[in-house]
């Protein structure tokens, strides 16, 4: 039950006893419903899957049922350029880094018991559509040995994956053409496709029943306070604490200033113009309050084509050694795939407008000649949509920034936010709550990792 | 926070007493409102709080700000017949505590039935665990060489099952069984078993075919007809079930078109019989055939099941 705030309601009453008196400007009558609370103990910036992940977990491990007050600020709730409608929907294990490994298992699991976490009153059960054919990396010579001790630790972790010879790869998947291929790993469970969106909207109706506050509206602006200390070297150390956030409406100049104590960043591939809102960056380079998030929107494309003889139902999501990938869509010969570009090929991040061109050149080509079947294909669609790409290491950032204190990250997974999202979202909530990461260790990740350049390279990106 | 409905009740029997005219003051709102004029009232917050003079005492006044986000809630615009417990659970949080309890209970309880029989497992062997928790469910089990065994209707069986140690277990009948994604962990690890059916088991869905590629090496039949959460992306993963040779796919409601399904299933499948949709639906010369040939229904299926699109 919430308390009665006595001396508040005294002083809000007399701030309205004041507005009738003759001569004061009246704001008796004053609409707020569109705007968001003044005040907030926990202000999200992007309502994307990664952010209301975050709020889900937030809520879910409070100590005490409406203890933490949680507003998600989206500016676009169309969610027309959010990374996560845009996304192939993947879900995988086969990565480099242990942390990545355990983050997906956790998430697998959270997909699939995904009724029991986000389960409603008298909502309808939610179907991810989910097809768990798994991933199936192929790599060349170089590769191989790079592939057979990233396989070993993911078996360690728990992922079910199996490599096989390409002798073995022909035979499971004939429509292969393993020309150039010495090893590949498959993914035997745990691993597939889903729907992204239904994802998102299952969070979001779950979030909402929790108490959690939303707001369609753009963070303009952030009311610091910086304090100046001297850490044990005798330098001196300027930390900073956010106050408040400035919310700006949408089609207007009105704004909120929503007084918060913590501000999670989650605003995926913006999160680095966000980040040098709340002024880190601005410093001498070499300096940590001069080192910037380096997180930046980096355009992929994603094209969608159909080929009456192509793989049939039993296809998995291949990647090849060029780095071509594609999946089957649907039952109907159709197939979804791409390709990362190189970083001189990188298309401008500016729009999410298709290059066709892409596809002709530079993913036709090695598709054709890895599945023969393709030669023969037809584009029948394509869209874009932004990695929020980091270009120090290509993995995440999680965890709060070492001088702006109360500012929690959760962002730069460059491809792989969706599928960690479940994963993220539960070690935000921890080291927001308890202080320290419980589950999974992800001080790896921290922000700190940019000054001291240490990287954590993750290396099968797709 | 919603108010509470045992508050409420109290209240009211509170208010149907004489009571001295303060108490009857913050009765400006009705106790019950409908859901919009409550909306109406209580998001403008300046003159709600300007009229009350006392504080109320059920704390109804702290609903505004959970809809800000009217364009996009899908509970706010839609005019359904709501049921009486819905009404009471979007008005007063003990009845929203209660019903979320009871949803939660309900998913236990699948949970804790398919819980693992380690210590059987430890004691008797991993066949023996199996055979007991299927036995438990009320489904069947049949031993080499040996007839099959069923449990009563109260899900009791003879103890003789635990006599056959070395005897690998061939035969599962888990039709109906309760039995999800845990509770094959019983199953998976019978090496030797060839006959699998799992007929309308109402929990196993998607995520459980995923892991029967364990057993590829004995599968020779698995039965799933009438599973209602089996759609055809969990049956695209039995083409890991190299060995299989006879698979009844029929009455899936989750798959959405059960010819064409069928179709890419046997494709997948060369060695195996695919006993699927009833040919009989789509023209009147295909029952008297061997499914596993339908050289006839084929075409007749696949002007049916024809590519719809992206699906």
């Amino acid at each position: 039950m919430v308390l009665l705030d006595w001396d508040g309601k005294v002083s809000e009453f007399k701030k309205k006893i004041q507005s009738i008196m003759p001569g004061e400007p009246s704001n008796l009558m004053c609409d707020t419903k569109h705007l968001p609370p003044e005040h907030s103990d926990v202000v999200i910036v992007g309502g994307g899957v990664v952010g209301l992940s975050v709020a889900f977990w937030l809520k879910k491990l409070e100590k005490r049922q409406g203890a933490i007050r949680v507003l998600v600020v989206e500016r676009d709730h169309t969610y027309s350029k959010a990374s996560t409608g845009l996304s192939v929907g993947g879900i995988r294990q086969q990565f480099s880094l242990p942390q990545n490994v355990q983050l997906s298992l956790f998430s697998v699991d959270f997909l699939r018991n995904i009724n029991e976490y986000l389960a409603v009153v008298d909502g309808p059960p939610l179907d991810l559509q989910f097809n768990p054919l798994g991933y199936l990396l192929l790599a060349s010579e170089k590769g191989a040995a790079v592939l057979e001790t990233n396989v070993k630790m993911q078996r360690q972790e728990g992922a079910k994956i199996s490599l096989m010879s390409p002798e073995q790869l022909q035979k499971k998947f004939p429509w292969i053409n393993t020309e150039g291929v010495a090893l590949a790993s498959y993914g035997l469970e745990n691993e597939g496709w889903f729907d992204p969106w239904s994802l998102l909207q299952g969070l979001r109706r779950k979030v909402q029943s929790m108490g959690v506050l939303f707001c369609e509206g753009e963070v303009t602006r952030f009311i610091t306070s910086s304090n100046s200390m001297r850490n044990s070297d005798g330098e001196e150390v300027n930390l900073k604490r956010i106050h408040e956030v400035h919310v700006k409406m949408d089609n207007s100049l009105e704004y909120q200033p929503v007084e918060c104590a913590i501000v999670v960043n989650a605003a995926g591939a913006w999160s680095g113009q966000l980040a040098e809102l709340a002024g880190i960056g601005k410093g001498p380079p070499g300096t940590l309050e001069g080192t910037k998030l380096p997180v930046e929107p980096r355009k992929r494309f994603v094209y969608l084509w159909h080929c009456p003889q192509g793989p049939g139902l039993e296809t998995p999501l291949v990647t090849d050694t060029s780095g071509v990938y594609f999946r089957r869509e649907g039952l109907s010969n159709n197939y979804v795939g791409g390709r990362s570009p190189t970083e001189e090929e990188e298309p401008d991040p500016a729009d999410l407008e298709v290059d066709h061109d892409f596809f002709q050149n530079k993913v036709w080509p090695h598709l054709a000649q890895r599945v023969p079947a393709f030669e023969a294909l037809k584009v029948h669609s394509a869209w874009a949509g932004y990695y929020d790409y980091n270009t120090f290491d290509q993995n995440g950032v999680v965890g709060p920034h070492p001088l702006v204190v109360n500012m929690y990250f959760a962002s730069g997974f460059s491809g792989h936010g969706l599928q960690h999202a479940p994963g993220v979202g539960r070690a935000v909530a921890e080291v927001l709550l308890g202080g320290c990461f419980q589950t999974i260790d992800m001080t790896p990740f921290l922000f700190s990792r940019f000054y001291l350049e240490e990287k954590v390279l993750e290396q099968n990106i797709i | 926070m919603l108010p509470s409905l045992v508050q409420a009740g109290f209240e009211l029997t509170v208010i149907l007493l004489p009571q001295p005219s303060k108490c009857r003051e913050h009765r400006l709102a009705p106790p019950h409102p409908a859901r919009d004029s409550e909306r109406r009232i209580l998001q403008e917050p300046g003159s709600w709080e300007f009229l009350r003079l006392i504080p109320p005492k059920w704390n109804g006044g702290k609903r505004g700000f959970r809809d800000l986000s009217g364009v996009v809630t899908p509970e706010g615009n839609r005019r359904k017949r709501r049921t009486l417990l819905q009404f009471l659970s979007d008005h007063f949080c003990d009845m929203e505590f209660l019903r979320e309890n009871v949803l939660q209970k309900q998913m236990q309880k699948v949970s804790l039935e398919n819980r693992s029989f380690t210590i059987i497992q430890d004691k008797y062997g991993r066949d023996i665990a199996g055979a007991c928790f299927i036995l438990q469910h009320g489904g069947s089990v049949k031993f080499r060489d040996r007839e099959w065994i069923r449990s009563d209707e109260y899900r009791r069986f003879s103890a003789e099952v635990l006599k056959f140690q070395a005897v690998p277990v061939e035969a599962i009948d888990a039709s109906g069984c309760a039995i999800n994604y845990h509770g094959l962990d019983n199953l998976l690890p019978l090496k030797k078993l060839q006959c699998l059916s799992l007929q309308r088991c109402p929990h196993v869905d998607d995520w459980c075919l995923s892991r029967l590629y364990l057993l590829a090496d004995s599968l020779q039949e698995l039965s799933l007809a009438g599973c209602p959460q089996i759609s055809e992306r969990g049956l695209a993963c039995l083409h890991h079930l190299s060995n299989l040779r006879r698979l009844d796919i029929s009455d899936l409601p989750g798959v959405e078109y059960p010819g064409l399904t069928q179709i890419l299933v046997e494709e997948m499948l060369p060695n195996c019989e695919v006993v699927g949709t009833d040919w009989t639906q789509e023209g009147p010369e295909e029952q008297p055939q061997d499914p596993a040939s339908p050289i006839h229904a084929k075409p007749a299926a696949r002007d049916l099941g024809d590519p719809c699109g992206v699906s």
